[in-house]
């Protein structure tokens, strides 16, 4: 047999196999050549992120912070996907999550703690889900495909919040910003002030991301789950249901990234405002992609990305770079990641042809 | 009734950057390629044409170089998504984020907080005799002379689809690219071809939006506009003329959503309006529903040996 | 060079990463020639044809048309010198119309509407010509399979082709079909053109062809001419390289209880499958009943309907004497049952996982492979190890992924899954599809053993060889419906060949010698 272990072929796919880091690493790189055009050079623009991200217990509490809704997201993201349900609607369904937590605070204030948290989550997981429950009966009932359905209900997500806000729930106090009312202090997640206001949905995010690993790779379910998902047809004839399989996957990504939403509002606010969630169901998008779309990647994907996202953020301060450069980075990152994967597998298509002599060796 | 004349007109002056987005949207996926990379040529092509515009005075230009740019960005799109392979869907979003932080950050880093001043703009024609049949003319020929050029594009490029040979080889690539390569026909160039056509046409789109709409430019102005393309595609059957009626509900929406800010008595929340073109988008997707059957290869990869 | 070739194709050598698909290969087709091109399935003959069409290149060696050496690098030149190509698996737009598909890639001139009226009058003067019978304006998706094909030769022939290359012609056809081909190719030879005829099919080679090449293992053996002397176990023992004995050996039928009863089943039928229609059969222990058909006559609806993949509506099932109608597809894989589909690549097993998962598909939650909330990645990578032994499943290790092994030994896996235990039932639809003759055999052993063992086989396929070779009960599927069954002893090719083309079943029929 020829042996291609060590032919420059062979190298070139075992490099791409790290390809999530290799795009996250050459994002950064066109964002700091990019940000030459502010006449910031890219060793200013690596420490000054460096340092925004995880130079001080403010900002590794921050990085954390964001970290956890990305967490969360991303490992159900994952799951679905896996499923072969190709949810884009994260965005929307954190928002709605958010609302839900919110309402529950808002229109049933005497709940007393413990169950004051706990109804507030299980609202957000209720909203989420139902949102995500439209792109499931638009599929069933009528054939339409997630990806479209999901990405507009994205726009309406939002902007049922923000007319909510502004209008039904809107605060009894004015302020220069929309809000509704404050919530009780029973249905807050604890915040620790001195390491940057970290809250506990970090411990409830680690929990998500074991429980979706362990049910993907061990439980017998996630097995029939990635069956679905990658091949529809063997998974019936073995007697499974794609089907409910599908529907309970992109349920089950719509409640947790509504929990995420829910976690994301009780965790670093005292009442529901609109933009509160802002691209964190996209951010989360681009983790389970770092993350190979596995939970088992989740967690390293969700704290880089939540580096990322409070050192942009403070260059914003101390140097003036746009916020929407993040953007940029995003994408960049994940034209990266997406070729590397493609990459992958147009070089296993197309494969070279071994120097003859190894061929004479047998 | 003058009301309902007003409403209708606008519908069709507000239906064009979407309707060129559609027909791009029509020649890609018809080739079996997702035009995920509407959204990002739409809004490309919007910051270039108003940056031209501008720096040389000429409208005309402006809109050239944004047609050159929409196609421009689905080049970069067809490398990835169709010589590459690479998930159509995943890297359209990708350059989405790509062009929305791109034009942001230029925005930001140009015209600081102030933003981009508005163009003179197109102003409307009204073409003599026509635009003075009862209803239909002012409807129809009392519009921006873009608008014109599109009425002649329509029913060119169903003509150029359904009745050409070169219309031929593009559906065969999307039906059964491997019959297309038997017969010696290119497929992945013909692809990166209708991709690029495809960008062109939404580039076109944008610059009907930025220099005859909206006059400027503005963070993330195409909206949806891109996604909405894509289902008036689909609506259509990916035939340019179904996909110019299904781009004119959603002009009646957005004529709808801009005329009730206008009258107070109705009190909707504006957010509530904003949701006007999203929710309309829904309902064509429902409409259509899974009766429409992609192009039988749409985005599986084809590969030579 | 001689010029009295049409084409010659001298020491063709082409490599792809780990295998020599062809090996110094030379090929010479005269003018006015019917040329087999005779192999078992890897045997490298369809890799010959594609490098000569201009579908793939080739790593060494020369190509000579009509005495000139020629590149060919495109299918667009291979068209040009006058070769066409009528693939096995018809490369048509089933949405366009038949004037579509002929006249799609052609440059017309130079303006560039499509020419309707000109194609139209070339398209039908081909088809007067050579009996063909083409209706222009027809949707290709409402033509039967032979008609198909007679578009794919239209094709060909419009296109001022000398040299057709046909890969498996008449593996879709009925019996009757295959004569009107034929009758084609008798007419085409008359003209001077020239048909390279790849097939495994012994009878038909022996029937039409001049001449016969014959390639094994990437290698050419040999080629000889078609002499009245040359008889099918020569050919295959040149296909295969040893003696071979063509018969499978059987011992008697032990009949046992009913382990399968249909009972006037019907399914309806849907956009590619005709559906079930009054089908009633009962299956003992211990015998194996083969069903023959031509492609498209209800194969694979009848075994979906059976493992309840499709929605029986009227009819009953029964299995070991308990009703099983519509208990859904989860409920019958609990029962003793192996089901080997006919679409081994995306039913049988998922290619994207490794073998030791996809011997856990059907029971994942079950022992040895694991329980109710895990699975035993350790116990089932054992197990697998086991059955690949038992079942000679050639992989690197129990890891690998189903994607990467071939064609025979996936077969084999799924082989391993289904019938590695005692079944009481086994279903297997087109088990021998793509395998080459060790592998095929290995399935008739599989088949045999498990009879003898007490198990009932229905074995449906379209190569009517195999199921003389194995069966002890013969049936025949067409459109749907039983259309006769009759003892395995005795039975003969021609007498089902009727059935299959829809022949009712008559008095004396099994009587004609």
């Amino acid at each position: 047999m020829q042996k291609y272990k060590f032919s420059r072929q062979a190298i070139i796919l075992k490099i791409l196999k790290f390809s999530p880091v290799i795009g996250a690493f050459l994002g950064l790189v066109v964002a700091a050549l990019f940000l030459m055009l502010w006449k910031i050079n890219p060793i200013e623009f690596f420490t000054e992120l460096i340092k925004g991200a995880i130079g001080s217990k403010t900002a590794i509490g921050s990085t954390l912070n964001r970290a956890t809704p990305y967490m969360i997201v991303g490992a159900a993201t994952a799951i679905a996907y896996k499923a072969g349900a190709q949810n884009m609607g994260q965005e929307g369904q954190v928002f709605m999550g958010g609302l839900g937590a919110g309402m529950v605070a808002v229109l049933l204030p005497h709940i007393p703690s413990p169950f004051a948290l706990a109804f507030a989550l299980i609202g957000s997981m209720v909203f989420g889900a139902l949102f995500a429950g439209i792109a499931v009966l638009f599929r069933l009932v009528k054939g339409v495909n997630e990806i479209l359905s999901t990405l507009i209900l994205n726009y309406i997500g939002t902007l049922i919040v923000s007319a909510l806000i502004i209008g039904p729930l809107k605060s009894s106090t004015s302020s220069s910003y929309p809000h509704t009312d404050s919530f009780g202090k029973q249905f807050l997640l604890i915040q620790w002030k001195s390491f940057g206001y970290l809250h506990a949905g970090i411990f409830i995010a680690l929990l998500v991301v074991a429980g979706a690993s362990y049910f993907l790779w061990i439980h017998p379910a996630g097995l029939r789950l990635r069956m679905a998902g990658s091949s529809p047809l063997a998974c019936r004839t073995a007697g499974g249901n794609p089907k409910k399989i599908f529907v309970r996957a992109m349920l089950a990504c719509g409640a947790l990234s509504g929990l995420a939403g829910g976690i994301e509002l009780l965790g670093k606010y005292n009442n529901l405002r609109s933009g509160y969630a802002t691209s964190l169901g996209w951010d989360a998008l681009i983790v389970a992609l770092l993350a190979g779309l596995n939970p088992n990647g989740v967690i390293p994907a969700a704290v880089f990305f939540g580096a990322l996202y409070t050192g942009i953020n403070s260059m914003q301060r101390t140097l003036g770079v746009p916020s929407a450069l993040l953007s940029l980075i995003k994408g960049c990152i994940m034209v990266f990641i997406i070729s590397g994967t493609a990459l992958q597998q147009y070089m296993k298509v197309k494969p070279k042809m071994v120097k003859k002599e190894v061929a004479i060796n047998e | 009734m003058n009301e309902l004349v007003l409403y209708l007109s606008s519908a069709i002056r507000l239906s064009i950057p979407i309707l060129l987005a559609a027909i791009g949207v029509c020649f890609s996926e018809k080739a079996g390629v997702y035009c995920m990379n509407a959204d990002s040529s739409m809004l490309s092509s919007c910051f270039i044409s108003i940056v031209v515009t501008l720096a040389t005075g000429n409208p005309w230009l402006g809109c050239i170089v944004g047609i050159l740019v929409g196609g421009l960005c689905a080049a970069l799109f067809s490398i990835f998504a169709v010589k590459l392979g690479a998930n159509q869907c995943l890297v359209g979003l990708a350059f989405n984020f790509m062009v929305i932080g791109l034009t942001s950050s230029l925005l930001r880093l140009f015209w600081n907080t102030n933003g981009i001043p508005h163009i003179a703009g197109l102003d409307e024609v009204a073409i003599p005799g026509l635009s003075t049949i009862p209803i239909i003319g002012p409807i129809f020929f009392n519009q921006p002379i873009l608008t014109y050029v599109v009425y002649f594009i329509v029913p060119i490029s169903w003509y150029v689809m359904f009745k050409t040979t070169w219309g031929l080889k593009i559906r065969s690539v999307g039906e059964n690219p491997r019959c297309a390569d038997t017969l010696g026909i290119n497929v992945i160039k013909t692809r990166i071809v209708s991709v690029i056509v495809g960008g062109l046409f939404c580039g076109f789109g944008g610059a009907v939006l930025s220099i005859q709409q909206v006059q400027t430019f503005t963070e993330e102005m195409s909206g949806a506009r891109g996604w909405m393309g894509i289902i008036a595609a689909y609506f259509g059957g990916w035939s340019p003329i179904g996909a110019a009626g299904a781009s004119f509900i959603f002009g009646l929406a957005e004529a709808l959503e801009k005329r009730i800010q206008l009258l107070d008595f109705i009190n909707l929340s504006s957010y509530v309006i904003q949701m006007f073109p999203y929710i309309a988008a829904l309902i064509v997707i429902l409409l259509t529903g899974s009766s429409r059957r992609h192009p039988a290869a749409m985005a599986k990869f084809y590969e030579k040996q | 060079m001689d010029n009295s070739y049409m084409v010659e194709m001298k020491n063709i050598t082409k490599i792809f990463s780990k295998v020599i698909a062809n090996d110094n290969v030379s090929l010479a087709v005269g003018k006015g020639e019917i040329h087999a091109l005779l192999g078992e399935n890897g045997a490298g003959k369809s890799t010959l044809m594609n490098m000569l069409y201009g579908l793939y290149s080739k790593d060494s060696g020369s190509i000579y048309w009509n005495g000139q050496e020629v590149k060919i690098n495109t299918s667009a030149e291979a068209i040009s010198l006058g070769i066409g190509m009528i693939h096995q698996h018809f490369q048509l737009v089933e949405k366009f119309t038949v004037l579509e598909n002929v006249i799609l890639g052609m440059r017309e001139g130079k303006w560039i509407e499509i020419p309707k009226a000109k194609a139209t009058k070339k398209i039908m003067n081909l088809s007067d010509m050579y009996g063909l019978n083409i209706k222009p304006n027809e949707l290709v998706e409402n033509l039967t399979v032979g008609e198909q094909q007679r578009v794919e030769i239209v094709k060909a022939l419009y296109r001022n082709s000398n040299l057709l290359i046909m890969d498996e012609p008449t593996a879709v056809l009925t019996p009757q079909e295959v004569r009107k081909l034929f009758d084609v190719l008798n007419k085409l030879r008359a003209e001077g053109k020239s048909i390279i005829f790849i097939s495994h099919k012994l009878p038909e080679v022996l029937e039409i062809c001049d001449k016969i090449s014959i390639m094994r293992d990437g290698k050419m053996i040999t080629t000889i001419d078609n002499e009245k002397s040359l008889d099918a176990r020569q050919l295959a023992s040149y296909m295969v390289g040893r003696e071979i004995n063509l018969d499978v050996v059987k011992s008697e039928c032990k009949l046992g209880e009913v382990v399968l009863k249909l009972s006037n089943v019907c399914a309806a039928s849907e956009k590619n499958s005709c559906g079930i229609n009054d089908f009633s059969l009962e299956l003992h222990r211990g015998e194996i009943v083969g069903l023959a058909g031509v492609d498209g006559n209800g194969q694979t609806d009848l075994s979906e309907l059976i493992m309840g993949l499709r929605k029986l509506t009227s009819g009953k099932i029964e299995f070991l004497g308990e009703e099983v109608s519509n208990i859904g597809t989860k409920a019958m894989r609990e029962l003793s049952i192996g089901y080997i589909p006919a679409d081994r690549l995306h039913a049988a097993m998922v290619l994207d996982f490794s073998l030791k998962m996809n011997m856990a598909l059907n029971k994942p939650d079950k022992a040895p492979f694991g329980s109710k909330w895990r699975i035993n990645k350790k116990a089932t990578g054992i197990y697998t190890k086991e059955k690949m032994e038992q079942f000679n499943v050639v992989a690197s290790s129990e890891d690998e992924f189903g994607k990467n092994l071939s064609g025979g030994n996936q077969q084999k896996l799924v082989l391993a899954r289904e019938v590695g235990e005692k079944v009481d039932l086994i279903i297997a639809v087109y088990p021998t599809r793509g395998l080459d003759i060790d592998a095929t055999h290995f399935v008739f052993d599989t088949m045999l053993r498990a009879r003898d063992n007490g198990s009932a086989v229905l074995y449906i396929s379209t190569e009517l060889e195999e199921i003389l070779q194995i069966s002890d009960r013969i049936g025949v599927l067409y459109e749907g419906q039983l259309n006769g069954i009759m003892p395995g002893d005795g039975a003969e090719a021609t007498t089902i060949g009727l059935l299959m083309a829809g022949q009712k079943e008559e008095e004396g029929m099994h009587a004609k010698i």
